[in-house]
């Protein structure tokens, strides 16, 4: 939200004046009275005091349209700039000592900002090179303890903690892509029902452990243009989120339409709902709702990451749910995104 | 036996592997310096190399392809860099498979296998045997005392999983995983309706009831 900036009126450019006028008004008054003393005709007073007059009157109006021009020009300016601080490229010429301040000023308020920024933006990318790289020397240690753990008879119930570990990890690491000043991820032609089954792979252990059922309805023909590895990262935490609330089955679905302007991948669940309270802000961030507090695992940050990744990746994404029903959380792929590949399906009949 | 040699830079991880594919029935090699991978590979003539991508003082990528320039040994590469970018690297410098850290071990062996099967049928048995019991890897069939059965997928990879470590206790959970590895993502009703399948055929070949037995509330076993 920007903050209302006062524009420039006559009636605070009289009001800025309004000594200039009264002493003009008094000299007019003193001068007239004068002249008359010394006996001027009354015409010969009016012809002085009208030329006074006319004097001030043009040098005020000068100065006011001036400063109307330059004003109007700063307002302009703001308004077609989308962030306030890019004002100083678009200043107008000061045309008066005033205005060369304020654009001095509003020129070095620039200058910093855009230092500070660009420092900051350096330190989060910084940063968010640093967690990928902490992510990747920490995937070692664990692949290691997961194989140490499955060759120790009796330490099975040590392999869904690895997994749990391994699982925010990649938490982690999505968050600081999803999250980066810079573009950061591949997009080619993925299919969709391969994807589909490389979430529920990842998460198998999980899933099985829950006795959660999976079932696919999905075109091998399918591709959207994405990163295969954030769309297989978006449907593990959906799937996750089925799995942590209650769900038995879960149906992931996904047809074309020629008609249609989007190929919708449905994951839908039969769980046990959010709260109609709830709906409107799932997709907020740190927001854990009834069910969240229900069974206290939740961090509120997967439907968010969710939510944040399909932004950056042009996918809509949205939920439905019906307590006690399930949940049907839906990825929306633009039809330039979506294609069904002619060829694929022509080899795989043959 | 199948020779497998190790590129890790990670010692724990190295041991690890090593040791787990030594149960598997794998000879193994730890490879101790990275100077020249591809001298070693051509004097030591493994089965298969599971080469990690991010060595300290050497290029994967580098090594991949100097491999590839002498020898024809599938490679199997790791790495904890999930990036498609390194995916299409390897595969075009001549990786055969990829698998990204943290692996499992079951998929890890999973992948390797079918490396090897690719890359030479015969360096994998091709059957398994137990208690006469003879299982054709190939031909997904069965065989006892002269007579033959066909299996479905699913009931072939609930055999081989068993048939892999006789009198080992696998829980359900570890069987559905492993189903699930390769794209059958059975319920736990179905696992049970195989399993009672499995066991109609078995005993239709004349094995005994008791080949495959369960243990209550932990699992199956032969």
């Amino acid at each position: 939200m920007r903050p209302k900036i006062p524009g420039f009126t006559l009636k605070g450019y009289l009001h800025d004046h309004v000594l200039a006028f009264f002493l003009i008004v008094l000299s007019v008054a003193l001068t007239s009275l004068i002249l008359v003393c010394f006996g001027l005709s009354a015409s010969g007073v009016l012809v002085i005091e009208g030329t006074f007059v006319l004097a001030c009157a043009v040098a005020l109006i000068h100065d006011y349209l001036r400063r109307l021009r330059y004003w109007e020009a700063v307002s302009d300016a703001l308004q077609a700039m989308s962030h306030a601080a890019h004002i100083n490229e678009m200043m107008p010429e000061p045309t008066f000592a005033d205005a060369r301040i304020a654009s001095g000023v509003i020129g070095a308020l620039s200058c910093a900002y855009n230092a500070e920024l660009g420092q900051m933006r350096a330190e989060c990318d910084d940063y968010r090179r640093y967690i990928e790289l902490w992510v990747h020397e920490v995937k070692a240690p664990i692949a290691a303890a997961s194989l140490i753990a499955a060759r120790i008879p009796d330490a099975s119930e040590i392999l869904p903690e690895l997994e749990r570990m391994e699982r925010e990890v990649a938490n982690a690491l999505f968050y600081a892509r999803a999250t980066s000043t810079t573009f950061d991820y591949q997009i080619r032609a993925t299919e969709l029902a391969s994807a589909a089954r490389e979430a529920v792979r990842t998460h198998a252990r999980f899933l099985i452990q829950r006795g959660v059922s999976v079932s696919f309805d999905i075109d091998e023909a399918l591709t959207a243009q994405t990163d295969k590895q954030w769309l297989v990262f978006m449907l593990g935490q959906v799937l996750l989120n089925s799995a942590q609330y209650g769900a038995q089955h879960v149906h992931m679905s996904a047809s074309w339409t020629e008609k249609a302007h989007s190929v919708v991948l449905a994951v839908a669940d039969d769980g046990e709902g959010i709260p109609a309270h709830d709906m409107p802000s799932v997709f907020e961030r740190s927001y854990v709702g009834e069910n969240g507090r229900a069974y206290g695992k939740s961090t509120g940050m997967g439907l968010y990451l969710v939510a944040l990744m399909c932004d950056r990746c042009g996918i809509g994404v949205s939920l439905t749910s019906e307590e006690g029903v399930g949940t049907t959380v839906s990825f929306e792929f633009p039809q330039d995104l979506a294609r069904r590949s002619v060829h694929d399906k022509s080899v795989r009949q043959a | 036996m199948p020779l497998i040699y190790i590129v890790e830079d990670d010692e724990v991880l190295a041991d690890e592997l090593a040791h787990l594919l030594v149960l598997q029935d794998f000879e193994v090699t730890i490879c101790d310096h990275f100077d020249d991978v591809a001298a070693e590979v051509a004097s030591l003539r493994p089965d298969c190399v599971i080469l990690d991508l991010m060595l300290p003082g050497a290029d994967g990528h580098a090594i991949c392809q100097t491999i590839r320039r002498s020898s024809s040994v599938p490679i199997l590469v790791l790495t904890s860099c999930a990036d498609d970018f390194s995916e299409v690297m390897a595969l075009g410098l001549g990786a055969d498979d990829f698998l990204t850290k943290p692996y499992k071990p079951h998929v890890l062996l999973a992948r390797l296998s079918s490396v090897l099967r690719r890359a030479n049928a015969s360096s994998l048995p091709a059957q398994r045997e137990y208690l006469g019991l003879c299982l054709d890897m190939n031909a997904m069939t069965v065989r006892f005392a002269q007579k033959s059965a066909e299996l479905t997928r699913n009931e072939f990879k609930i055999l081989s999983i068993l048939m892999r470590t006789p009198g080992k206790v696998v829980s359900r959970q570890d069987m559905m995983l492993e189903l699930w590895e390769s794209d059958e993502f059975i319920d736990d009703n179905t696992l049970t309706v195989n399993i009672n399948r499995l066991r109609k055929t078995l005993s239709s070949l004349g094995v005994d009831d008791d080949f495959l037995k369960t243990k209550r509330g932990q699992g199956y076993y032969l």
